[in-house]
């Protein structure tokens, strides 16, 4: 944990030139706090949000809970995002939170079970993945929490996500079809493509152009 | 490095015309028929400095016929060019060595995305016809930031994974995938990707003398900066050139532009908030030399003698709001190379900052300035209200830097790449006593790409796989074969396994590429001197440390130390514990196991610790807010971070005290307790690393073997992580 905050000063040509000093330390996950979060949440920026969350990362912070809890349910997919990935290096609240996102899943209210999917997929533990698998094949749910399930298969990765991802991948609507082609390529040791093949005469132009693509990925 | 580049072409020219006269009237563009630049749809995210998939419909490239406010604004791309760019953006762009306004000959490679659903790809624009061609890319890969090289290349950034079925790295901490560099032909042909970095690698630039210049985000423990870089447009031969061991001005340096040999023009800011703008910095990687005006700075380049002068003095260095008048600059290109350059500018007046922008509901409005860096005057050149004018230049022929060879390979296996040092003695970071080093250990890196469930256990320390020790011979040099086009950091090690130094960097080479240092962070102005004719390591050969063995086979076969790679806690030291510590150190309070007591004096809520090594899981905290720590055994020895409970505003009652000293086994609290034996060449159980000092386990009868010694120096080298390749839950 050194700090270097060495100045310098060299006079160069007669002009007083300022030079050296350190790099400013790193400041990643250092110098949050709830204050910082709350009001860049009340800036609607989502790089001040995400900025401000990380720089929360590892922080105490029992005031930064309930504010970074409100992020869970942002419109913006990148800030469901970082709450979600701050919540995971809370043990506590991580395992409260990741049931509550699995009962979401199971539930009929789609923007809950959207947040629930993004949550889980945050935390990339393979132990959210038949929650996830389940939802995907829920037609009662609306095609943006099918498509976040299937983003969340994406984010963790794990082959095992295979058989959720089969089934989006002849989701009606063409948004979870094309999101499970790009969480398809995602999938580690996954090398084949069979069932993306199909999506190369797909009726949507932007899933045609992402199968092409996936069949053509290594 | 001394050669006299003639490709410094127009800045130079320009200067030296400068410097021969001209009256009051004259300005820096009236040698210029016309500029190019972007416009892009104004936004407020764009993510922090690294980040590339921006996207808002409504990108063209545009040329200013004069270069004045009342000259003439034409479209070059994309709206004739067909339907499917109706709704592209353009992260950036370059010309052609031959590119010119009048008449129109050359060509503009640029990066663009259709729409929304795709990624960036590459796209020539034939200045002559208009008509636009896109590469053949990956698709499903995004590419940016090309640039034009001498032999019809394009050099540009991309985050596909040059290793084929490994997913690209993504950052621990930001978790973006990363972008690497990569070179393909002028037709798209021929693609190869550079070795990779941990994290990303973004605006690459050519300097006259043909290398590429870059920033690279350096993210090891503490270090967290982005750096300049300089390497060979065949991606190997990674130099550092700015920003580390304490030459720099700020966190980070990006959009650099090459003003003179050894002197680039860049942008300083901190890492976000700041629309991936800030200060001008005119950045001299040697010292400083004078010649008819043209002032360059590559005599004895070393980041000893890197210089940073900042042009724009009150504009932040961090991400604090700028003000009115100040406001933040988005790039820089050079127009001349004096002493204080001239500039053309893209500049954004008041609080250039994403979260007071947010908060007004408005967009950072960067437009064309001409700006004096002397006089620190900016006149207005063009400014489209509803557009960003950004990444403006000449439309002029440059001349072509000469091409530089692809560096040689090296004569062992040509899938592994070669690293080593002349003598590792010499090192400008530590004081290394002849013979106080027995050998070099090579720690690959990876990230949560793998599948760690998103933290490795909370320090600030990425994946870590112990590729193996390369001895160091008598006359101080090592040589490793190791992996190709993998990160991988170094560690000197004493007879006790012990790091003498951690290497805060990652560095990486591709295959048969050869990576020889001087010494261990020598001194770059001076020269290493060793004995007559080849290294001591190199005569007997390198050693080959799992240089051919994919990645999927880099895990420990068995917890010893001959086959220990990763160090995963619950597996291979929870083990430890449990048969030679826990009868003691079970959490029970008492002078074995000492406690600590968070508090808050807000609330009057407490929580305490006591000192446990046991397994399973645990956790720290006051109320809700609960850290997680993946072990009982792990909170106790790594513990929670003081500065982020200091920082809480928590109070610590009682005995908190950290065993492990994440990257440093040596000042570990843990090792001076166990005093570890000798390790290397041979173990020895009666040789302690502190002379004098009791052995805990040994003292009270429960001593450890070498190999479980080892392994606790390992986990805390390595940075006291939980999670190894071996414990992912894939």
């Amino acid at each position: 944990m050194r700090t270097h905050l060495r100045l310098a000063t060299i006079i160069s040509a007669g002009v007083a030139t300022v030079v050296l000093g350190l790099a400013a330390p790193a400041s990643a996950g250092r110098g949050g706090s709830a204050t910082k979060i709350e009001a860049a949440a009340r800036s609607g920026s989502v790089d001040a949000i995400v900025a401000e969350v990380e720089r929360a990362e590892r922080l105490t912070c029992d005031a930064c809970t309930p504010i970074v809890m409100e992020l869970l349910d942002h419109d913006r997919y990148e800030v469901r995002e970082v709450a979600a990935w701050w919540f995971a290096r809370r043990a506590k609240l991580r395992v409260e939170l990741a049931e509550r996102a699995t009962t979401d899943l199971a539930g009929t209210d789609s923007r809950l079970a959207r947040n629930g999917a993004d949550l889980l997929g945050a935390f990339m533990h393979p132990a959210a993945i038949p929650a996830l698998t389940g939802a995907i094949g829920r037609a009662d749910l609306a095609p943006e929490a099918r498509l976040a399930a299937a983003r969340a298969l994406g984010m963790i990765g794990h082959p095992n996500g295979r058989a959720g991802l089969t089934t989006a991948l002849g989701d009606a609507d063409a948004s979870v079809r094309l999101e499970a082609v790009n969480a398809w390529i995602r999938l580690r040791t996954v090398t084949d493509a069979a069932p993306v093949v199909a999506l190369v005469a797909d009726a949507d132009a932007r899933v045609r152009a992402a199968a092409a693509g996936a069949v053509g990925t290594p | 490095m001394n050669r006299i580049n003639s490709g410094i072409a127009l800045s130079v020219a320009l200067a030296a015309a400068a410097a021969c006269g001209g009256d009051d009237s004259s300005g820096p563009l009236d040698r210029v028929d016309s500029i190019v630049f972007l416009q892009r749809t104004p936004r407020n995210e764009m993510g922090d400095i690294f980040q590339y998939r921006s996207y808002r419909p409504g990108g063209r490239i545009v040329k200013l016929s004069p270069p004045t406010a009342d000259g003439k604004l034409e479209e070059l791309c994309c709206s004739g060019a067909g339907a499917e760019f109706a709704d592209i953006d353009i992260q950036n762009y370059d010309l052609s060595f031959d590119a010119q306004a009048t008449p129109p000959k050359g060509e503009i490679v640029f990066s663009g995305r259709l729409n929304e659903s795709q990624s960036y790809g590459l796209f020539i624009l034939h200045l002559e016809t208009g008509a636009v061609e896109q590469l053949p890319t990956d698709p499903m890969h995004d590419y940016t930031s090309p640039v034009f090289l001498p032999g019809d290349k394009i050099l540009f950034t991309t985050n596909k994974s040059v290793e084929e079925g490994a997913p690209q790295h993504r950052d621990e901490y930001e978790r973006g995938e990363t972008l690497q560099v990569g070179v393909m032909n002028r037709d798209g042909t021929g693609e190869v990707l550079g070795p990779r970095n941990l994290s990303h690698r973004v605006f690459p630039t050519l300097t006259s003398e043909g290398r590429v210049l870059m920033t690279q985000w350096d993210h090891l423990g503490m270090m967290n900066a982005g750096h300049l870089m300089i390497m060979n447009p065949d991606m190997t031969t990674l130099r550092e050139a700015f920003g580390k061991e304490s030459t720099g001005v700020t966190n980070s340096y990006l959009k650099a532009r090459e003003i003179s040999p050894g002197r680039f023009i860049a942008i300083g800011t901190a890492r976000d908030r700041t629309i991936q703008s800030g200060a001008l910095l005119d950045i001299r990687l040697g010292l400083p030399t004078t010649d008819k005006g043209v002032v360059r700075a590559d005599t004895e380049m070393s980041e000893a003698n890197a210089s940073a002068r900042i042009l724009t003095p009150d504009v932040p260095l961090g991400r604090e709001p700028s003000s009115n008048t100040i406001g933040r600059y988005y790039d820089a290109f050079p127009l001349d190379a004096a002493d204080y350059p001239q500039l053309l500018v893209s500049w954004a007046d008041g609080t250039v900052e994403s979260g007071t922008l947010g908060a007004a509901g408005m967009s950072a409005q960067f437009g064309l300035y001409v700006y004096d860096s002397k006089a620190k005057a900016r006149r207005p050149l063009y400014d489209d209200p509803d557009r960003w004018d950004i990444l403006a230049r000449p439309l002029a022929p440059r001349q072509a830097p000469p091409q530089i060879p692809a560096s040689g390979t090296h004569q062992y296996d040509q899938d592994t790449t070669l690293i080593g040092s002349m003598d590792v003695y010499q090192s400008s970071v530590a004081t290394l006593p002849a013979g106080s080093v027995f050998g070099v250990r090579v720690i690959e890196g990876f990230s949560t790409e793998e599948g760690i469930p998103r933290d490795f256990g909370l320090t600030e320390h990425e994946g870590a796989a112990v590729l193996g020790v390369a001895p160091v011979q008598s006359d101080g040099s090592w040589a490793a074969l190791v992996p190709a086009n993998v990160p991988v950091h170094l560690q000197p090690i004493d007879v006790f396994g012990m790091a003498v130094v951690n290497e805060p960097v990652w560095f990486s080479g591709a295959k048969g590429e050869s990576r020889f240092c001087g010494g261990c962070h020598e001194n770059r102005s001076a020269a290493t001197v060793i004995q007559p004719g080849v290294t001591q390591a190199i005569g007997r050969g390198p050693s080959t440390l799992l240089a051919t063995t994919p990645r999927s086979g880099r895990k420990s076969t068995t917890f010893t130390k001959a086959g220990a790679i990763g160090v995963p806690w619950d597996q291979a030291l929870q083990p430890i514990f449990d048969a030679k510590c826990v009868s003691c150190h079970n959490g029970t309070p008492g002078p074995a196991n000492p406690s600590w007591t968070i508090s808050d004096p807000a609330t009057g809520a407490s929580f305490t610790w006591t000192f446990d090594l046991r397994g399973g899981p645990a956790s720290y905290g006051v109320g809700d807010e609960m850290l997680s720590a993946p072990s009982a055994s792990h909170l106790s020895l790594v513990g929670p971070s003081m500065r982020d409970l200091e920082r809480a505003d928590l109070v610590v009652v009682g005995d908190l005290k950290i065993y492990v000293e994440p990257g440093d086994a040596h000042g570990s609290e843990l090792m001076k307790v166990l005093n570890p034996p000798q390790q290397f060449p041979s173990v020895d159980m009666n040789h302690r690393a502190f002379t004098g000092m009791p052995a805990h386990a040994r003292d009270l009868g429960v001593e450890l073997t070498a190999d479980e010694y080892y392994l606790l120096v390992l986990m805390a080298d390595n940075g006291g992580q939980f999670y190894s390749r071996e414990n992912a839950p894939l």
